[in-house]
């Protein structure tokens, strides 16, 4: 034990050097005070880890042995709301306003970040970009369906486009190219591992992430729009949102546990959890969930479980001769691929494993009918890593980025001189969030896989004996948010 | 079925008590490791670089400053823009006196984050710092006109 302690202090005090020099060559001298950096959790205690194990393994079984004997999920049912509410928040208006809110957005953020301060925590297009949008999305996708559809920048923005050739050329386009439907997911699934790329592994600078340059982040935006722009002119604005673009499908993900959904341009309510069960049938839908719960497990590890085999890796690679930022970065490519791959890899273990159950039923047959049970553990493991950075940066989003997003000094709204409360919210309180998110998030994603194994096969006890795998792996999975929740700044 | 659920039950009650006693032990072992290292008084913070790549056996430099009294302040030695033995780590419950000091051979600024105080040092004369630790988390502590992390400041509830 001792001796374990020893040699972490020695590669600590190695892994802080090359940090700073990491550091050093990405971050201007001036980098401030502020934010986005700087605090991490503290460790969830062993007793609290212990109760939440503890917890799942017993819910698990009531789960399976009590839950209910009847597909309740399947084939649900949708109930228009009124037409006077319907029209408010889903009309053409509301649709102009969210669409207008969405361009200026992204305009913002492309400008502050060619022309702000390129301090990631001094401009507001770093925050903006990590923090309120990429995790904003996912609570409000979680809340009140697929919001994103409408204030998707890209579609509001190639809408507009579109129609105005359309008035010149005084005939609809349709789309030149087919989108090949085998492709599935799989375009947005690569645009989700670039984004995860750009935040865990170009933007790293040693302590934490979002190390990412405005100037950067700027140019991959404008990259991705591009890229984006090019696919719907290609395969159409609706069909390429449907499937291809990252975020549409990261955050519609989430959004199939929501009680809203919009048909035929006319809002409805849904049972809660069932707008999951049709989520997973498009090819890479998958690949989609798994890269979800990867990323955050990933994220997780980097400051715990694996701080030191990613540091001692980072050493070998320093040795033979590459610079600080190249070796920080191929480690943590490497680690990242691996973790994804791992996870990956437990979610087919759990597979193989039912298919001792039933062997007429192919692996990815079962892999396609499983997959969505797997959307509240990756939002369980969202919740549980990023609450605090949202309490925390979300206030600074609110008041020095607003009244100063070019980082420059200026005071729009008169909150440029406040900073973060990190009083707000205290360490107890956010354990029990961490807890809560994943006990929550175990419990819905054993509901979804009991529902689906009622549906798959009739007779409840063939049912049951499959769920054994299924929860097995499950109860990995929230074991595991919670073991890297203790083992953070291990 | 009825059988078969008793026996899933009483597996999985079996593994639930099992993993329950294993990291309560666990936890209990962590605890006196802590203590133990506690002892090792600010002295290690101090330590010279070339010891770290040698003595495996060392405890990891710990400035327990809170179980120490205030008597003793852990001094964080800076060499050439770098803590000398590595980053140190600054262990406080909410509510005490957060006190250390940083001794560097070069004029800088010190910034602890979150608390959000900074602090100007000279070559020479050390900077000591003294604020009530008031916010709970882990809080980087770094030089100002490099951005490097010199300490890990610990606020436990």
């Amino acid at each position: 034990m001792i001796g374990r302690t020893g040699s972490r202090t020695a590669l600590a005090a190695g892994w802080a050097l090359h940090a700073a020099a990491v550091t050093a060559a990405l971050l201007p001298a001036s980098a401030s005070a502020h934010g986005l950096v700087g605090r991490s959790d503290l460790p969830l205690p062993d007793w609290l880890f212990a109760w939440g194990s503890s917890i799942i393994l017993i819910v698990s079984f009531v789960g399976l042995t009590l839950g209910w004997r009847t597909v309740r999920l399947e084939d649900y049912d949708w109930r228009a709301v009124g037409a006077g509410i319907s029209a408010a928040l889903t009309g053409r208006p509301a649709r102009v306003l969210a669409g207008t809110i969405g361009v200026l957005l992204l305009a913002l953020v492309v400008w502050t970040g060619i022309d702000g301060v390129d301090v990631p925590d001094r401009n507001f297009s770093v925050t903006f970009v990590f923090v309120t949008f990429w995790l904003g999305f996912v609570v409000l996708s979680v809340l009140f369906g697929d919001v994103f559809r409408a204030f998707n920048p890209w579609r509001a923005i190639a809408h507009v486009v579109a129609a105005g050739f359309s008035a010149l050329v005084g005939r609809r386009q349709t789309a030149p190219l087919r989108y090949p439907e085998r492709l599935g997911r799989w375009p947005a699934v690569a645009g989700l591992v670039g984004f995860i790329f750009l935040e865990l592994v170009w933007g790293q600078t040693g302590f934490a992430a979002a190390g990412l340059t405005p100037r950067t982040l700027a140019v991959a935006t404008v990259a991705y729009s591009l890229y984006t722009f090019a696919a719907m002119a290609l395969f159409g604005i609706e069909r390429w949102i449907d499937r291809g673009e990252a975020f549409s499908q990261y955050f519609g993900m989430f959004a199939s546990l929501a009680a809203f959904e919009v048909r035929d341009g006319r809002l409805g309510r849904r049972p809660l959890l069932a707008g999951a069960t049709t989520w997973a049938l498009p090819a890479g839908s998958l690949a989609l969930v798994l890269t979800a719960i990867g990323a955050t497990t990933f994220d997780g590890a980097q400051e715990g479980v694996l701080k030191e085999p990613i540091s001692s890796l980072f050493q070998s690679f320093s040795d033979a001769g590459l610079s600080p930022v190249t070796a920080l970065r191929l480690t943590n490519s490497l680690f990242l691929a691996g973790t994804l791959l791992a996870v990956a890899a437990i979610f087919w273990g759990g597979i193989y494993g039912m298919r001792i159950v039933d062997g007429r039923r192919s692996a990815s047959e079962l892999a396609r009918k499983f997959a969505h049970a797997f959307i509240p553990i990756a939002l369980a493991y969202l919740v549980a890593h990023y609450f605090s950075l949202v309490v925390y940066q979300e206030q600074a989003q609110f008041t020095y980025l607003l009244s100063d997003p070019f980082g420059d000094g200026s005071d729009l709204f008169g909150t440029a001189g406040s900073g973060i409360d990190y009083g707000l919210v205290g360490a107890t309180a956010i354990w029990y969030v961490q807890f809560g998110a994943i006990v929550v998030g175990h419990v819905i994603a054993l509901a979804l896989g009991h529902d689906r194994a009622l549906a798959l096969w009739k007779d409840s006890r063939t049912a049951a004996y499959s769920q054994i795998w299924m929860l097995v792996t499950m109860v990995f999975f929230s074991v595991l948010g919670l073991y890297l929740l203790s083992q953070a700044n291990g | 079925m009825q059988s078969n659920g008793t026996r899933i039950l009483a597996l999985l009650v079996t593994l639930a008590v099992i993993v329950g006693l294993f990291f309560a032990f666990k936890g209990g072992d962590d605890d006196g490791d802590a203590t133990t290292v506690s002892t090792d008084t600010t002295a290690t913070t101090t330590t010279t670089a070339a010891d770290d790549g040698t003595a495996a056996d060392k405890p990891k430099p710990e400035a327990k400053a809170s179980r120490e009294g205030k008597a003793s302040v852990p001094v964080i030695a800076i060499v050439g823009g770098q803590p000398k033995a590595g980053v140190a780590e600054l262990d406080f419950d909410k509510g005490d006196e957060i006190r250390f000091a940083v001794d560097s051979d070069t004029a800088d600024e010190i910034h602890v984050h979150g608390y959000d105080v900074e602090k100007p040092v000279e070559a020479g004369s050390p900077a000591v710092f003294g604020f009530p630790a008031d916010l709970e988390g882990v809080f980087e502590v770094e030089l100002h006109g490099t951005a490097t992390q010199i300490a890990e400041l610990t606020v436990n509830p």
